[in-house]
C-alpha cells in the first residue's frame, strides 16, 4: 500500500491546506461575520452520514454549484483541490478522482433569496452520485430569528426542527 | 465542521438531547481563569457528557467525561475522566457538555449570559426550544445552522432507527454494523443497553455522543 502523499505536519508546515473537514463556519459567526445579513451558507458534507464517498462525486457537486455562481469558501480544505471558478478538480490533484474518505464538506454561500434554485441543482446533481451527503443551510438572524425560514416554508425546503444556533456571546461581537 | 447538526430522531427523544459548546478556535482565547470558569459553569448541571482539553494545540489532550463511564471500561485510546479532573484542570482550554433536559441548558445559558467570557457558544437542539432558552436568559440568536434532506443514494443509508444512534456522532466514528452488534448483545442478554451505549459513545472522540439518549433508543429498538 502505497504511503500518504504529505502527512498533516507537512500539510500544515506548507500551507496547502487547512486543519480538520472545513471552517468554524456558523459556528463563530457572531466573531468572525462570515454570514452577513441576507446570505445563505451553503455545506455539502459529502458521504455523511456514515457511508464515505469517493471524490470524483464531490467534483460532481462542487460543478454544480460552480454553475450556480456561488461563492466557495476560500478557507476550506476541499476547496485547496478546486479551480473555484468552475468547481472543477485542478489538473495538478486530478489523481485524487478515484479515491475515498469518510467525508469532506463543500461549504460555499450565495444571496439567501437563490436558495430554492440551488436547493433544485443540487436534489438534480444528487440523482447521479454514488453516495450521500448531508446538508447544512445557514443564515444569519434578524431580531433573534433567521429569514431564510420563510423562504424553505414557501418553497417547500425540508429542514429538521433541530440544528445548531450560534447565541451570540461571543466578543467582540459582530452585530 | 458540522458534527452535532445533522441528529435525527423524534421531538420527544431529542429533549433529551442537547449539546453546548464553546466554538473551535476559543482554546486559543484569554486567560486559563475564563475557561476554568467555563467549565465551572458546564459541570454544575449534571451533564451527562463533558469534554476539555489541557494546554495549548499541538500539545493538547482532550479529557472526556461520559456518565456511567467508569476507569474499569477504559481501553487503549478510550480513557475516561471524571467531572472533578475535568473541573481540576489548571489550564483547561475551551469544552462542551451534554445535557438530557432543557432545565439545565436554561441555568447554563443564564449563567454564561453573567459570565461574559465572550466565547463563541453553540447550541444544537430543538430549535424552538433553545430560542425560549436564549429569551429567558435576556439573549437573542445570532446565527442557525439548519439540516437539511439528506440527498444521493439513500439505499446505502442503514435503516432509520440506527441512524438515530450513529447521527450523534457528526464524525461517523461509531459504525452501524458496531450499533447492531451491541444491539444484537443487549438483544441476546449479554449486555445491558447502558453498557452497549457506552461502548458506543468511545468512539466518538470529540465526546458528543449522548450515551443517556442512546440507552434509552437501544431498549426501544430491542422493544419493537
Amino acid at each position: 500500500m502505497p504511503l500518504p502523499r504529505m502527512s498533516f505536519k507537512e500539510i500544515k508546515e506548507k500551507q496547502v491546506g487547512f486543519g480538520s473537514r472545513g471552517t468554524s463556519e456558523m459556528k463563530t459567526n457572531d466573531r468572525t461575520g462570515r454570514f452577513k445579513a441576507g446570505e445563505v451558507g451553503i455545506a455539502c458534507e459529502l458521504g455523511r452520514p456514515g457511508v464515505g464517498f469517493c471524490f470524483r462525486d464531490l467534483e460532481k457537486v462542487s460543478v454544480a454549484l460552480a454553475k450556480m455562481g456561488v461563492e466557495f469558501e476560500p478557507e476550506n480544505p476541499a476547496s485547496v483541490l478546486l479551480d473555484l471558478k468552475t468547481g472543477k478538480i485542478k489538473d495538478t490533484c486530478k489523481e485524487i478522482r478515484d479515491e475515498r474518505a469518510l467525508s469532506a464538506i463543500i461549504e460555499c454561500k450565495a444571496p439567501m433569496e437563490r436558495t430554492p434554485e440551488i436547493y433544485a441543482k443540487l436534489q438534480e446533481v444528487a440523482k447521479e452520485l454514488d453516495t450521500v451527503f448531508s446538508l447544512d443551510l445557514i443564515n444569519k438572524c434578524r431580531d433573534g430569528r433567521p429569514p431564510l425560514k420563510k423562504i424553505l416554508d414557501d418553497s417547500n425546503i425540508y429542514v429538521r426542527f433541530n440544528g445548531k444556533t450560534n447565541i451570540g456571546l461571543g466578543r467582540p461581537l459582530i452585530p | 465542521m458540522t458534527h452535532s447538526n445533522h441528529r435525527r430522531g423524534t421531538r420527544e427523544s431529542l429533549m433529551g438531547d442537547w449539546v453546548v459548546f464553546a466554538a473551535p478556535g476559543t482554546e486559543l482565547l484569554g486567560e486559563a481563569s475564563k475557561h476554568k470558569k467555563f467549565l465551572e459553569i458546564l459541570t454544575k448541571y449534571d451533564p451527562v457528557n463533558c469534554t476539555t482539553n489541557t494546554g495549548i494545540e499541538g500539545e493538547s489532550k482532550r479529557l472526556r467525561y461520559v456518565k456511567g463511564w467508569t476507569k474499569q471500561k477504559d481501553g487503549g485510546v478510550h480513557q475516561s475522566a471524571t467531572l472533578e479532573e475535568i473541573k481540576g484542570l489548571e489550564k483547561p482550554r475551551g469544552g462542551s457538555a451534554l445535557y438530557n433536559n432543557k432545565k439545565a441548558v436554561e441555568s447554563v445559558v443564564k449563567e454564561l449570559v453573567e459570565a461574559e467570557l465572550g466565547f463563541s457558544i453553540v447550541i444544537s437542539g430543538i430549535f424552538d426550544e433553545v430560542y425560549d432558552v436564549c429569551e429567558k436568559a435576556g439573549i437573542k440568536p445570532h446565527t442557525v445552522n439548519f439540516s437539511g434532506e439528506t440527498l444521493g443514494k439513500m439505499s446505502l443509508l442503514p435503516e432509520p432507527k440506527i441512524l438515530e444512534i450513529i447521527t450523534m456522532c457528526g464524525h461517523h466514528f461509531v459504525a452501524a454494523k458496531l450499533a447492531k452488534h451491541m444491539i444484537q448483545k443487549v438483544q441476546q442478554g449479554k449486555m445491558t443497553a447502558e453498557d452497549a451505549s457506552i461502548e458506543l459513545a468511545k468512539q466518538c472522540t470529540c465526546n458528543w455522543f449522548n450515551a443517556d439518549r442512546a440507552a434509552k433508543l437501544i431498549k426501544e429498538y430491542v422493544r419493537s
